[in-house]
C-alpha cells in the first residue's frame, strides 16, 4: 500500500465537463485521427511491413519488436505499490471508479488522455510511456498484440471476467479475451427527425435507398467524416463485409456513395450540436452521441430516433488492455477486475453513456438502461461486424472516399 | 558593385557556363550524399541530441562543398564588408538540414514502392506519378485552382486599395499602426477566425435575417458548406500575406513622379496606370504569387468551411498521409502540384531577388 | 464639412461603390447562369449608378479611406464575434444565451486548453529566437555581399516563404520519422523556425539596406572596434526591425496549424491543434474565451514592446516602430 499521498495527477479535463455532451470526444477524435498505424496482419498480408526497415511511421528507437512482457502468475497476485498508470479516450471513464479502486486497492489512479487510437500506438511504440492500463478501439487491439505491445491477461486476476456479455468473449479482433476485455461498444447508424421524415427505414440498406429519393434534396443531411466509416456504412448498405477487400464490392460502394452524394449537406463530424439544435434532418451517426440528441430534442417536444439496424452495419469496441512494459500489472489486472463488477461497471454506463457488455450490470439508470438504442439485443449484435484495417484496404477506402469526395 | 563585379567576369568568361553546370551537378551530389547520411542516421539508432549534434556537424561538408563549387565556378569572391560571411552561415546549414533535405526525402518517397501504414520501400517506380495523374486527382486540382485563382483575384482587389491608402494617403506618423491592425487579427487563432465565420455565415446569426428583411436573399443565408463560405475564409486568412510585401515595394515609390505627370495633364487614373502600376508590378505581382502558390496548398479553410463537401488538393494530400498514410502516392502528389506550379515559384524568385537586388545594392 | 461626418461620408460611399460592383458582378454572373430576376436587374442598375457618381462625388484619397475602414471593419468583424460570444452563458456557440464569463474560468480550469497554450508558446518563443539569431546573422552577412552569392542564399530564403506549407509539413514528417526524431515539441520547433528564418531575414535585411552605412562607417572611422560599432550603432538603429521579425515569428508559430498538425506526434497538441479537435464537437465558448485572454496578453505584449520601443527611439534619434525600415 502506498503510504505517500501522491497527487491524483488527472491529465485529461474531467473538470470541465460532467455533462453529458464532451463525451462524445473519443469517437469523433477517433474519426479526425485517421485509421491506425497498425502492421499487416500475420496471416493476410504476409511479410512485415512496418517498424524496423528504414521507412515505418515511427521508426528508429523504441521497443517495436519487443517480446511481449511477462503477465503477472496468479501466485503474484499482490499489488504493486506506486500509481495506477492508466491512459483513457478523454472523460471516458467515471472519476468515482478511479476512487473506487483506490479505496478497494491501494494504488491512486493516474490518468492521461488521448485522442487517437495511432496515438495510443505510437506511444506504445516509441516505448517509455510505461502505462498500466489503456482502452483501445478492437482493431487496435488486434494490432497491438501482434506487436507484441500488450501483454496476455492472467484471467485469474480477473474473476470478474465471468460477466462478460457472451457475445463480447469471442470477438473477430480477440476471441477469448486474450489481450482485452471489453470497455464499452458502440454502434454507427442512421438517426433521423420524425417530423422531417415520415419512413421507417429498417437496416443501412434502406436508409441509403431514402437517401436516393428527390425528396432527401431538401432535407439536411450529414454524413460522418472519414473513409473507413463511411465505406463500412455503404458497404454494409450493400450486402458486403465491411472489411471486404474486393475491388468491385468497394466500386460500388463508391458509386452508392457519388449516387447519393447530392443530397448530402455536409460530411461532417462537427454534428452533435447541430443535431441537438435539431438542424440535421437525416445523418450517420453512433448510439450513445445521438442519444443524447434524442433526448435534448424531446425536452423540445421534438422527436429523434436512431435506427439500430436489421442486417449488418458497424459496431466497435473500446477495451481494457495491459501495455507489456506495465510497471504494475498485478495493479491493471485488479483495475479491469474492479470495472468488470456489476455496480462498476453501471457506474461507468451512466458516465459515458455508451453500453457496456456486463451481465447483471446494476445502478444504471433506468432510462438509460432500457433505451433500446443503448440496450441492443444479442441477436442483433451478432449480425454487425466490427472494422479491421489493413494497409490494401486503407488504400482502397481512401481513394473510394477521395471520389466521394470530389463527386 | 559594378567595378568590383567587371574585373572577375571578364577572365574566366568561357569557363562560366560549363563550371555552372558543374557546380549544379556538385551540388546534387551534395544532396543526395546528405541524405543518404540522413537515412542512416536513423538505423543508427542514436538518441534525438547525439542526432541533431551530427546533422549540425555537417555543417562544414557544406562549407566546404560550398568553397569547392565556388572554385570550380571561379566566382566573384564575396565582398564581405563588415560582416563575416560566416554569421550566414547558420541559417544556411539549417536551410539545408531542415528544409532542402526534407524536400529531398519527399522526392525520394515520391518515387519509391509503398508498403502501406507509411513504409516505403526505396528505388525508382513511377507507378505513384501514374496513379497520381489519374482524373480523379487532376479534376480536384482544377477545382483547387479555379477557387486559388479567384481568390487571389479578390485579394488583390481588396488588398491594393487598402495598402496604397495606407502608404499614400494614411497619416505617416500612425502607418505602423494601420499596418500593425492588419496583423493584429492574425493573433486571435487562426481557426477561430475561421470558425467564426461559420457563425456569422450560419443562417441563425442576425446577419441571415437582416439579409432577410431587406429582401437581399429569398430564405435563409445558404453560403456555408460552399465555396463561396470558401472563398471568404481565403482572402480573409490571406490578406496580410499580399498587404505586406506590397507595402514593402509601395513604400519605396516616388511620389513625386506620379506628382510631375498629374502635373503634367494626366489623369490621376492614367498615372496610375502608367507610372504606379509599372513601377511596382515587380511588388505586385510577387504579392500575388505569394499569395497564390501557398493558396494551392491549403486544407484547413476548405474543411472548415466548405463543410466537408468541398476537396481541395490538399486535403487529399493530407488525408493521404494522415489517413490512409499512403506517403508514396501523398508525396508524389506533393511534388506534381509544386511541379505544375513551378513555373510561377520560378516566377517569384526570379522578381524578388531583382527586386532585393534593386533595393540591396 | 466637419472631419468626422467627412470621415462617415466617405464610409459610406465605398460601401456604395463596393455593393455596386457587387451588385454589378453578381448580375452578370447571373446572365451567365441563365437566373436572371427583377431583384438582380435593379441591383445592376443601382451597382452602374453607383459606380458612375461616387468617383464623382467623392475624391479618390476619401474614396481609399471609407474603403480601408470597410476592410478593417472586415477584418475585425469576426474578432468582435470570437470575443462577445467569449461571454456565452450557453454552451453552444451560435446561439447567445445570455452574458456570463464563465467561459472563462471554465477554460482556465481546462487542464488541455492550458497545456496545449503551454506547449505552443514554448515553441513559438524557441523558434522566435533561434529564428531572430540566425535570421538577423544571416541578413547582416548578406545585405553588404556580392550580387551573386546573394541571389543564390535569397532563392534559397524565398522558396521557404513560398513553398506550400502542407508540403513542406509532409516533407518534415517523412524527414523526422526516418531520421529517427520522435515527432514531438522538438520536431515542431524544427520546422517552424524554417519559416521564420526567412521572415526575419527579410525584414532585417531590408531595415538594414535602407539604413544605409554612413553612420558604421564614421564609427569605424573615428576609432570603434566593429563590435562595438555593431552593438551601438547598428544594434539600436535595426531593434524595431528585429522586434518586428521576432513578432511576425512568433505569431506565425503560435498560430500554425498544418506544420503542427503533422510533425506534433502523439499527445503533443498545440494551441491551434487543441482548437482543431474541439472543433471536431463544435466551437464552445471556452475556445473562445481562451482565444480572447490569448488576444488580450498578445496586446498587452505588443502594446508594452511598442511603448518601449518608442521610448528608446526616441532618444536614439530615431522614428517609430516600423517593419520595413522607415525613420
Amino acid at each position: 500500500m502506498p503510504e505517500r499521498p501522491e497527487e491524483l495527477n488527472i491529465l485529461v479535463p474531467e473538470s470541465r465537463r460532467a455533462e453529458i455532451q464532451r463525451i462524445v470526444t473519443r469517437r469523433q477524435a477517433l474519426i479526425a485521427g485517421g485509421g491506425a498505424a497498425a502492421a499487416a496482419y500475420l496471416a493476410g498480408c504476409g511479410g512485415s511491413t512496418s517498424s524496423s526497415d528504414g521507412g515505418g511511421g515511427g521508426a528508429g528507437g523504441g521497443a517495436s519488436e519487443d517480446e511481449a512482457g511477462k503477465p503477472p502468475t496468479p501466485a503474484d497476485g499482490t499489488v504493486e505499490e506506486g500509481d495506477l498508470l492508466l491512459a483513457n479516450w478523454v472523460d471516458y471513464s467515471d472519476p468515482a471508479n478511479y476512487k473506487g479502486y483506490t479505496k478497494e486497492h491501494g494504488p491512486k489512479v493516474k490518468v492521461s488522455g488521448f485522442g487517437s487510437n495511432d496515438e495510443i500506438l505510437a506511444k506504445l511504440r516509441a516505448g517509455g510511456a510505461k502505462y498500466d492500463v489503456i482502452s483501445p478501439t478492437g482493431y487496435a487491439v488486434k494490432t497491438m498484440a501482434n506487436l507484441g505491445l500488450i501483454m496476455p491477461l492472467t484471467h485469474e486476476l480477473i474473476p470478474n471476467i465471468k460477466n462478460i456479455t457472451p457475445a463480447f468473449t469471442e470477438t473477430d479482433y480477440d476471441p477469448g479475451n486474450k489481450f482485452s476485455v471489453p470497455k464499452d461498444y458502440g454502434i454507427t447508424s442512421f438517426y433521423w427527425l420524425t417530423d422531417k421524415v415520415s419512413e421507417q427505414p429498417a437496416s443501412i440498406k434502406e436508409c441509403m435507398e431514402l437517401l436516393k429519393t428527390p425528396k432527401f434534396k431538401d432535407m439536411r443531411v450529414n454524413f460522418l467524416e472519414g473513409g473507413t466509416q463511411v465505406m463500412a456504412i455503404a458497404l454494409a448498405a450493400l450486402g458486403y463485409s465491411i472489411n471486404s477487400e474486393d475491388q468491385a464490392e468497394i466500386d460500388a460502394a463508391k458509386q452508392l456513395l457519388v449516387d447519393v452524394k447530392p443530397n448530402v449537406d455536409t460530411i461532417s463530424s462537427t454534428f452533435i450540436e447541430k443535431a441537438q439544435r435539431g438542424e440535421i434532418d437525416f445523418g450517420m451517426g453512433w448510439n450513445g452521441d445521438i442519444r443524447r440528441a434524442i433526448e435534448t430534442l424531446a425536452k423540445k417536444d421534438r422527436e429523434m430516433v436512431f435506427l439500430v439496424p436489421e442486417g449488418n452495419t458497424e459496431y466497435w469496441v473500446d477495451n481494457w488492455v495491459i501495455p507489456a512494459d506495465a510497471e504494475h500489472p498485478v495493479a491493471a489486472h485488479k483495475w479491469i477486475d474492479y470495472v468488470l463488477d456489476p455496480a462498476a461497471a453501471g457506474k461507468e454506463m451512466n458516465y459515458h453513456q455508451y453500453p457496456v457488455p456486463v451481465e447483471g450490470i446494476s445502478g444504471v439508470k433506468p432510462d438509460l438502461a432500457n433505451d433500446p438504442v443503448i440496450n441492443i439485443p444479442n441477436d442483433k449484435i451478432e449480425g454487425y461486424e466490427s472494422q479491421l484495417e489493413t494497409a490494401k484496404g486503407l488504400q482502397q477506402r481512401n481513394r473510394a472516399y477521395t471520389e466521394f469526395k470530389a463527386a | 558593385m559594378a567595378a568590383a563585379e567587371a574585373t572577375p567576369a571578364s577572365a574566366p568568361a568561357a569557363a562560366q557556363p560549363r563550371g555552372r553546370v558543374a557546380g549544379a551537378l556538385a551540388g546534387l551530389v551534395m544532396l543526395a550524399v546528405a541524405i543518404g547520411i540522413y537515412t542512416q542516421i536513423g538505423t543508427l539508432g542514436l538518441g534525438l541530441a547525439p542526432s541533431v549534434a551530427l546533422l549540425l556537424a555537417a555543417l562544414p561538408l557544406f562549407v566546404l562543398a560550398g568553397a569547392a563549387i565556388r572554385r570550380v565556378t571561379r566566382a566573384a569572391p564575396t565582398e564581405h564588408t563588415g560582416y563575416p560571411f560566416g554569421l550566414a552561415l547558420p541559417s544556411l546549414a539549417y536551410y539545408c538540414a531542415f528544409f532542402v533535405v526534407p524536400l529531398g526525402f519527399l522526392l525520394l518517397f515520391a518515387v519509391a514502392t509503398p508498403l502501406g501504414f507509411g513504409g516505403v520501400e526505396y528505388g525508382f517506380d513511377l507507378g505513384n506519378f501514374e496513379a497520381g495523374l489519374d482524373r480523379l486527382y487532376v479534376d480536384v486540382y482544377l477545382r483547387t485552382l479555379r477557387t486559388a485563382a479567384v481568390g487571389t483575384l479578390l485579394i488583390v482587389l481588396v488588398g491594393y486599395p487598402l495598402t496604397y491608402w495606407i502608404v499614400r494617403y494614411a497619416p505617416a506618423n500612425r502607418r505602423g499602426l494601420f499596418l500593425a491592425l492588419i496583423i493584429v487579427p492574425f493573433w486571435t487563432s487562426f481557426l477561430i477566425r475561421t470558425y467564426s465565420f461559420l457563425i456569422v455565415l450560419s443562417p441563425e446569426f442576425f446577419l441571415s435575417d437582416w439579409l432577410q428583411s431587406i429582401r437581399l436573399t429569398d430564405g435563409p443565408l445558404e453560403i456555408l458548406n460552399t465555396t463561396t463560405a470558401i472563398q471568404f475564409g481565403l482572402v480573409y486568412n490571406y490578406l496580410p500575406l499580399f498587404v505586406l510585401p506590397l507595402y514593402a515595394t509601395l513604400e519605396r515609390m516616388d511620389w513625386r513622379l506620379v506628382d510631375a505627370a498629374t502635373d503634367l495633364g494626366a489623369s490621376q487614373w492614367a498615372a496610375f496606370r502608367q507610372i504606379t502600376l509599372r513601377l511596382t508590378a515587380p511588388g505586385l505581382i510577387t504579392g500575388t504569387l505569394l499569395v497564390f502558390i501557398p493558396m494551392m496548398g491549403e486544407y484547413v479553410i476548405p474543411l472548415v468551411l466548405g463543410g466537408g463537401r468541398v476537396d481541395f488538393i490538399g486535403n487529399v494530400v493530407q488525408r493521404l498521409f494522415l489517413e490512409a498514410q499512403d506517403y508514396a502516392l501523398g508525396s508524389a502528389l506533393a511534388v506534381l502540384v509544386m511541379g505544375s506550379l513551378s513555373f510561377f515559384v520560378a516566377l517569384y524568385l526570379y522578381l524578388s531577388t531583382r527586386t532585393e537586388q534593386e533595393y540591396g545594392a | 464639412m466637419p472631419e468626422p461626418l467627412r470621415k462617415a461620408g466617405a464610409f459610406l460611399a465605398a460601401l456604395c461603390l463596393v455593393a455596386g460592383i457587387m451588385a454589378v458582378v453578381a448580375f452578370v454572373a447571373a446572365l451567365a447562369g441563365g437566373g436572371v430576376s427583377t431583384r438582380g436587374l435593379i441591383g445592376f442598375v443601382l451597382g452602374v449608378v453607383a459606380i458612375v457618381l461616387v468617383p464623382r462625388l467623392v475624391a479618390v484619397p476619401g474614396l481609399l479611406g471609407g474603403f480601408s475602414a470597410l476592410v478593417y471593419a472586415f477584418l475585425f468583424f469576426p474578432i468582435v464575434i470570437v470575443i462577445i460570444y467569449a461571454f456565452n452563458s450557453g454552451t453552444n456557440v451560435a446561439e447567445f444565451a445570455g452574458f456570463s464569463t464563465k467561459p472563462f474560468s471554465r477554460a482556465l480550469d481546462d487542464e488541455s486548453i492550458t497545456s496545449s497554450i503551454t506547449r505552443s508558446l514554448q515553441i513559438a518563443v524557441a523558434s522566435a529566437t533561434i529564428a531572430t539569431v540566425f535570421g538577423t546573422a544571416a541578413a547582416l552577412a548578406l545585405s553588404r555581399v556580392s550580387r551573386r552569392v546573394r541571389n543564390q542564399f535569397d532563392v534559397l530564403v524565398f522558396l521557404t516563404l513560398v513553398v506550400p506549407e502542407v508540403v513542406i509539413a509532409v516533407s518534415s514528417l517523412i524527414f523526422f520519422v526516418n531520421v529517427g526524431f520522435e515527432l514531438g515539441l522538438v520536431t515542431m520547433f524544427l520546422a517552424h523556425t524554417v519559416f521564420n528564418a526567412s521572415l526575419v531575414l527579410l525584414v532585417v535585411r531590408a531595415r538594414f539596406v535602407s539604413m544605409g552605412s554612413s553612420l558604421e562607417e564614421a564609427s569605424m572611422d573615428l576609432g570603434a572596434s566593429a563590435l562595438a560599432t555593431f552593438r551601438q550603432v547598428t544594434l539600436p538603429r535595426l531593434a524595431p526591425a528585429i522586434v518586428a521579425g521576432a513578432m511576425l515569428s512568433f505569431t506565425f508559430s503560435f498560430d500554425d496549424v498544418v506544420i503542427s498538425n503533422f510533425t506534433a506526434g502523439a499527445g503533443n497538441d498545440t494551441w491551434p491543434l487543441r482548437i482543431l479537435a474541439g472543433i471536431r464537437f463544435g466551437l464552445s465558448p471556452d475556445l473562445n474565451a481562451a482565444a480572447t485572454m490569448m488576444l488580450g496578453v498578445t496586446l498587452l505584449g505588443l502594446g508594452g514592446a511598442a511603448l518601449i520601443l518608442r521610448r528608446s527611439a526616441r532618444t536614439q534619434g530615431g522614428g517609430g516602430l516600423s517593419l520595413t525600415g522607415e525613420g
